[in-house]
């Protein structure tokens, strides 16, 4: 998300307060035997990869690769998008198994991409649930959100079938060309 | 620590220099939206670039507070989508956008646009850009304020027999123009009847394939003309006054290469009735912000209006260093209202101003050069202004004009501003791409561009005796 935001000459480069990982843990609603729990769950179960989205917490476990991995809450995609030098976070995967690093150009994850300059909203209005959230599937065509441009309310469609697995903007914000949206596993 | 050196207080600035706009929106790219960012950032304008996706690297967004990217690089789709600037401003809250030249500078339907968004148009009305953009329109307004045209056709010119009748009115040679042209393209000169009908349709389907717009009209072609131009600045109170004249007879192709002020032609005579015809022209329309006036000088000072341009002009520097008068800023002050913060009585025209356009061009072919520029430096010393916004390792697109600089001298006289033209751009250095300024080194020496004895038509001469002598870079 790069579009309003303020270059550091000018404004403080604080991208929202990164909130530290035990903090976000000690706030979490489930306790440690809860997310035992779910881990035994995912490993029975017939699926690849388990997401979890709670208030702040988010955590994701996925067979064969890195042990079950807990990320702290993603403080808005801000960081990876910082306009400057097209630098993309590189050195993915080689070594340990830190905090899981969304493999960046991973050819099985498709963006979508805004068309066009605006306001981003993930529901048809305030009220109503969001169009997609992380872990649905969608089709091509389906409405995955709204785009607001001169008070006109744009609906953007997915251009591909897939897996919802990250929603890059947050609701309300602004959003320029080509600002990627949604992160979707082709399949 | 010693003795403190006493210093005086800052000045405090006047009551009226409070900012004119909280955030102001600049819809252009290059050199213009730098210029105008540089205006903001010396009155406290916070300012939003807009960028195709082939200049996320460029100055102008990396200057500017805040950025949007609005398209990919076809300008069609970013810097003339105006569904796209539009959302731009209102997602940033910008108050204002500033349109530069080209691009929406002189488009009526996005003044409109803007004005139903709430968001202030730096520059004229919609319907100031309306009567003076279409050119057999601003010719009936001209007419009827008293302002002298060149002899010409009452309008469009619908057949070849029409066409025949009115140059033969008129007395040969005749131009035939684009109604809806500019940048020379749709223009035709015949010199006799027997080549008039094949001209005449070549520049009918020129600017049909030009500007969508096949509607063509026809003047005089005169001898040995000067482009001499006038600069209008008006607010919205109804003042208008001038900031003197620019020659811009150094041309190729209807494209200005070299231009400056004052003239080397105009009396002080000439130049009084020419700058307050200008300002009749403008008050006839209600003209607000700035503008320029184009005139056509013969030999014997009669002079003719050909257009108007509704917006800031590239070679508005050259203006600006002899009269001192910022005229960006003049602009946005206009545009929130403000009176002129000058008057008449307070321009003066002091030294001599020269501007060499620098393009990404063969020096003696101008075919375009574009690519990455490798090794840069800019001149510098008295008297230098340099308006850029190229730098190290930028690449130049091959979507947008090929303009990579434009370089100014001031002096005291003309003599000594071409001195500093001369040092200047023999210390500009531009690697990794052709560019014109051998070419202007060598205007700078050339005894008629010295004497200043030049007409609109002296580059083709120029252009021959180079092809008799084609020594190259001079340096």
């Amino acid at each position: 998300m790069s579009t309003p935001r303020k270059k550091p000459a000018v404004a403080k480069p604080a991208p929202k307060k990164p909130q530290a990982t035990s903090k976000a843990a000690a706030t979490t609603p489930l306790g440690l035997e809860d997310i035992k729990a779910l881990i035994a769950l995912a490993g029975r179960e017939p699926f690849q990869e388990f997401e979890f989205e709670a208030g702040d917490m988010r955590f994701r476990i996925r067979k064969d690769g890195p042990p079950p991995v807990y990320q702290a809450p993603a403080p808005a995609p801000a960081p990876m998008m910082v306009v400057a030098p097209a630098a993309q976070p590189a050195p993915a995967a080689p070594a340990a198994p830190a905090p899981a690093v969304v493999a960046a150009e991973d050819p099985a994850i498709h963006y979508v991409t805004s068309p066009i300059v605006g306001t981003f909203y993930r529901s048809s209005n305030p009220t109503a649930p969001p169009y997609v959230s992380s872990g649905d599937f969608v089709r091509p065509g389906q409405t995955l959100c709204i785009i607001e441009a001169m008070k006109l309310m744009n609906e953007i469609e997915s251009d591909v079938a897939g897996e919802v697995i990250k929603v890059l903007v947050e609701n309300g914000t602004p959003v320029e060309y080509g600002e990627r949206l949604y992160a979707v596993r082709i399949g | 620590m010693g003795a403190a050196i006493k210093r005086k207080a800052p000045a405090k600035p006047a009551p009226n220099d409070a900012p004119p706009f909280k955030k102001v929106l600049i819809a252009n790219r290059g050199e213009i939206a730098l210029r105008v960012i540089l205006a903001c950032k010396e009155m406290g304008v916070q300012t939003v670039a807009v960028y195709s996706e082939a200049d996320r690297n460029a100055l102008h967004v990396r200057f500017a507070d805040e950025e949007v990217c609005i398209g990919p690089p076809p300008s069609g789709k970013s810097y003339l989508n105006i569904p796209q600037v539009i959302a731009a401003a209102e997602v940033t809250g910008a108050e204002a956008i500033h349109p530069g030249y080209g691009f929406l500078s002189e488009n009526p339907h996005f003044v409109e646009v803007c004005q139903a968004c709430g968001i202030t148009f730096i520059g004229p009305s919609a319907e100031i850009i309306r009567k003076m953009g279409n050119k057999s329109q601003a010719k009936a307004t001209m007419l009827a304020a008293g302002v002298p045209l060149m002899p010409g056709s009452d309008g469009i010119i619908e057949t070849v027999e029409e066409a025949l009748v009115v140059a033969e009115q008129i007395g040969y040679p005749v131009i035939v123009k684009a109604s809806s042209g500019g940048g020379g393209r749709g223009m035709r000169i015949c010199n006799n009847p027997e080549e008039l009908p094949d001209l005449y349709n070549n520049a009918r389907s020129e600017a049909k394939g030009a500007f969508g717009d096949d509607s063509v009209y026809m003047e005089k072609y005169l001898l040995e003309p000067r482009h001499i131009e006038v600069q209008i600045m008006g607010d919205q109170h109804g003042n208008v006054v001038h900031l003197g004249e620019r020659e811009c007879s150094i041309q190729r192709r209807h494209q200005k290469l070299i231009e400056e002020s004052p003239s080397a032609v105009l009396d002080p005579a000439l130049r009084q009735r020419i700058c307050d015809t200008a300002v009749m022209a403008a008050k006839a329309v209600g003209y607000y912000n700035a503008g320029t006036i184009e005139f056509l000088l013969d030999k014997r000072g009669d002079f003719f209006f050909m257009e108007m341009n509704t917006r800031v002009q590239v070679e508005h520097p050259v203006t600006e260093l002899v009269t001192g008068i910022d005229i960006v800023k003049e602009q946005l002050r206009i545009a929130a209202g403000q009176k002129l913060s000058f008057r008449q009585e307070d321009v003066v025209q002091k030294g001599h101003a020269i501007e060499c356009r620098i393009n990404a061009e063969d020096p003696f072919k101008f075919t375009p050069s574009p690519g990455r520029i490798t090794a840069l430096h800019f001149p510098g010393g008295p008297g230098i202004r340099v308006d850029t916004a190229m730098h190290q390792d930028a690449v130049i697109p091959p979507h947008y004009d090929s303009m990579v600089a434009k370089l100014i001298a001031y002096g005291s006289d003309r003599a000594e501003a071409i001195a500093r033209m001369r040092r200047a751009l023999d210390t500009l250095v531009i690697e990794g791409i052709k560019t014109t300024a051998p070419l202007h080194r060598r205007i700078m020496d050339h005894p008629d561009f010295i004497a200043g004895t030049f007409s609109t038509k002296w580059m083709e001469t120029f252009m021959e005796e180079l092809k008799r002598n084609p020594a190259g870079d001079p340096r």
